[in-house]
């Protein structure tokens, strides 16, 4: 089928109509539908919701503070861990710390893989391209093409028989010399 | 004339989205059979595309304040809509339709004299069940670009993909479908 | 105080967040990179098929004439195919990398994104006429590859080549960040052993200068390639432009001259030309050299990391 023919076929499809009756009937009920705002808070959600919305000041006080004292803690625990581990070993050396540099190294090394692989990459597919539309183009003479006749010689020198031959023999021979010996 | 028409439909949409349902209305008209027709071509069954399509226009409808929103045509949003809504109607389906069922409204497709009829016949089915044996992509782009008539950036907008891939895609789909229709006249 | 807050962790944060994005971007230019090779892989086997057919005798001359006319042009089909999604990937790239939010980048992707699309509908119309002109016969078929490859290699591969130089030369930069920040740490720890006298031996302090010169290298070398992308891949230029432009020119020249020089001796060098190959050369290999030094610099903070104690005996 030619692609003038398929598209006159495709075009042939826009003469699909819904039915009258059931469209009229669609339309009235989606129109009858309330122009609701997008975010509706439903009953259940307000009721859970309510509570939370009463909150007491003391609770909230005795909470923050709650909170200031575990944060302040934790942040003295830190404090204190550094100053040991800093003056306590001279070769704390975090710029140094060699998984640290080589998993970064890894990071750094694959991405810049990526990019340069990338251009590589596209060269190497439009070379490939180009030497197909060149063959596709070309006028070589039908029987003088290099690749066929490299196949052919390929196929030719793995089936020589006299090179198997040979090697059977020569493997023959070394297995009867070590016997006679 | 044009520039009246998308004047209209512009003030028509502003009407709308303030919550005028007549303004909706004269849309849902425009646009409810392109919209019909679309889907019936995915899913192959009237009823099942008379109720998608009225899911279509009832979500925007509930929706049409968030339509400018988007930054795209009416026209586009609704056929992003309507395809969000095959897909979802396909994960819950249970039943799988035999592709080879050819819908009597594709049967009745034929604007031939009544000589040329019955091979346009027998082309219009071929068509439509080769459209249907490809891959998804290939069959959406078909009927949006052939049957629906978009244009590739308008297909870009609803798709989500690069103005660049839609045409590689539209390439591919039409020679696909030649390639398969090119088995069934072998 | 800096275990708990550093502005720089921010960097190395921010890093691998461009790396998951890159290598999500990656992946999915892997799949696409699947296809491409598939593709390609075909294509190879239809030219060999092509080639065989052209050289079977016992194939009868009608048939063999159509077999060849179809490979021609499915491999025609196919090439154009590839070109096309190589392109579209790249302008996928360009339309959604992180380039410096200013109007001088934005001229260069919009010169380079409008280059590409006038690239793509030539691949459009020449995949439509192909499709549409199936009575072509196998030297119509001929004619049209030639074309589509002198088109294709002349212009548009150089093009699309041309767009990947400037997308690694802006990727660079946030690798250059966590780099930086690397030899501003390793710079700390190195300062501290020679400030509490852990050692006398000069070889690390050698190493991190070494690691630093590579850096400084790699930022002028990045410097040097964005500025030489801002003013020739753009369509607005200025009196400045023209100023840079010339100058740049004279030192590929001189560097031209010197890379033939070093193969014969040249007795007339006012015939030697800088062409826009040599320009396009010119970016791809600084970009190149940046990023190599940016390597190179880490295989010096490995070695310095691995050895680091035996430096301090």
């Amino acid at each position: 089928m030619k692609h003038n023919q398929i598209i006159k076929i495709l075009e042939q499809f826009r003469t699909i109509t819904p039915d009258k009756a059931y469209s009229e009937r669609s339309k009235n009920i989606i129109l009858a539908t309330p122009f609701t705002p997008t975010i509706q808070e439903s009953p259940s959600f307000a009721a859970a919701t309510a509570d939370l919305r009463t909150i007491s000041f003391t609770s909230l006080f005795q909470n923050v503070w709650r909170g200031l004292a575990v944060a302040t803690a934790t942040v003295g625990l830190f404090i204190i861990i550094y100053l040991a581990t800093s003056q306590l070993s001279p070769l704390f050396l975090p710029g140094l710390n060699q998984r640290g540099v080589v998993a970064e190294a890894d990071m750094i090394n694959a991405s810049i893989d990526v990019q340069l692989s990338h251009i590589q990459r596209f060269e190497q597919d439009a070379s490939e391209s180009a030497s197909a539309l060149k063959e596709v183009a070309a006028n070589t003479p039908a029987h003088l093409s290099e690749s066929v006749i490299k196949g052919e010689q390929t196929k030719i020198n793995s089936a020589n028989p006299s090179d198997s031959t040979s090697s059977t023999t020569s493997d023959v021979n070394d297995i009867l010399n070590s016997i006679t010996k | 004339m044009k520039d009246e028409r998308i004047d209209n439909e512009r003030d028509l949409l502003e009407r709308a989205i303030r919550g005028e349902a007549s303004a909706f209305g004269l849309l849902y008209d425009k646009y409810q059979p392109k919209l019909f027709r679309f889907i019936f071509l995915k899913v192959s069954q009237r009823e099942e595309a008379e109720d998608l399509t009225h899911q279509v226009f009832l979500s925007a409808w509930q929706n049409i304040e968030m339509f400018q929103d988007q930054g795209l045509p009416m026209a586009s949003w609704l056929y992003k809509i309507a395809r969000n809504k095959v897909i979802d109607f396909y994960r819950t389906k249970k039943q799988i339709t035999n592709i080879d069922d050819i819908p009597d409204e594709v049967l009745s497709l034929t604007t031939k004299s009544s000589e040329e009829m019955l091979s346009n016949k027998l082309e219009v089915e071929t068509v439509y069940k080769t459209i249907k044996r490809l891959p998804s992509d290939y069959q959406e782009i078909i009927l949006m670009r052939f049957v629906e008539g978009l244009s590739p950036k308008e297909i870009a907008k609803i798709t989500g993909k690069n103005h660049g891939a839609v045409r590689v895609l539209q390439f591919r789909a039409l020679r696909q479908l030649k390639k398969e229709l090119e088995k069934y006249e072998a | 105080m800096k275990i708990f807050y550093k502005t720089k962790h921010v960097l190395v944060v921010l890093f691998v967040t461009v790396l998951i994005l890159t290598t999500l971007a990656g992946t999915k230019s892997a799949f696409a990179d699947d296809s491409i090779n598939a593709k390609l892989s075909q294509t190879k086997d239809d030219v060999a098929k092509l080639l065989k057919i052209q050289d079977d005798m016992t194939i009868p001359t009608g048939p063999k004439q159509k077999m060849e006319i179809d490979l021609r042009r499915e491999i025609i089909s196919n090439v154009i195919d590839v070109a096309q999604s190589q392109l579209s990937d790249v302008q996928n790239q360009l339309s959604s990398s992180t380039l410096p939010k200013n109007d001088e980048w934005n001229n260069v992707r919009n010169y380079l994104l409008n280059i590409l699309n006038q690239d793509s509908s030539y691949y459009d119309n020449t995949q439509s006429s192909l499709q549409d002109n199936q009575d072509m016969t196998a030297a119509d078929l001929k004619s049209f590859a030639r074309a589509l490859e002198a088109m294709k290699s002349n212009n548009i591969d150089k093009d699309v080549a041309r767009a990947n130089n400037v997308l690694a030369a802006v990727n660079i930069n946030s690798v250059l960040s966590v780099a930086d920040d690397r030899l501003s740490k390793v710079g700390i720890d190195v300062n501290r052993i020679y400030s509490n006298k852990l050692t006398q031996n000069q070889a690390l302090r050698n190493l991190y200068n070494q690691a630093a010169e590579n850096l400084k290298n790699a930022h002028a070398l990045n410097d040097d390639s964005s500025q030489a992308i801002l003013n020739l891949y753009t369509s607005t230029t200025t009196t400045s432009t023209d100023e840079f432009v010339a100058t740049l020119k004279e030192k590929i020249l001189s560097q031209k001259i010197s890379s033939i020089e070093a193969q014969y001796p040249l007795t007339d060098t006012s015939t030697i030309r800088v062409t826009q190959d040599d320009i396009d050369s010119y970016i791809a290999n600084t970009v190149s050299e940046a990023y190599n030094n940016i390597k190179n610099a880490y295989d010096t903070f490995i070695n310095m990391s691995v050895n680091v104690k035996k430096y301090l005996q």
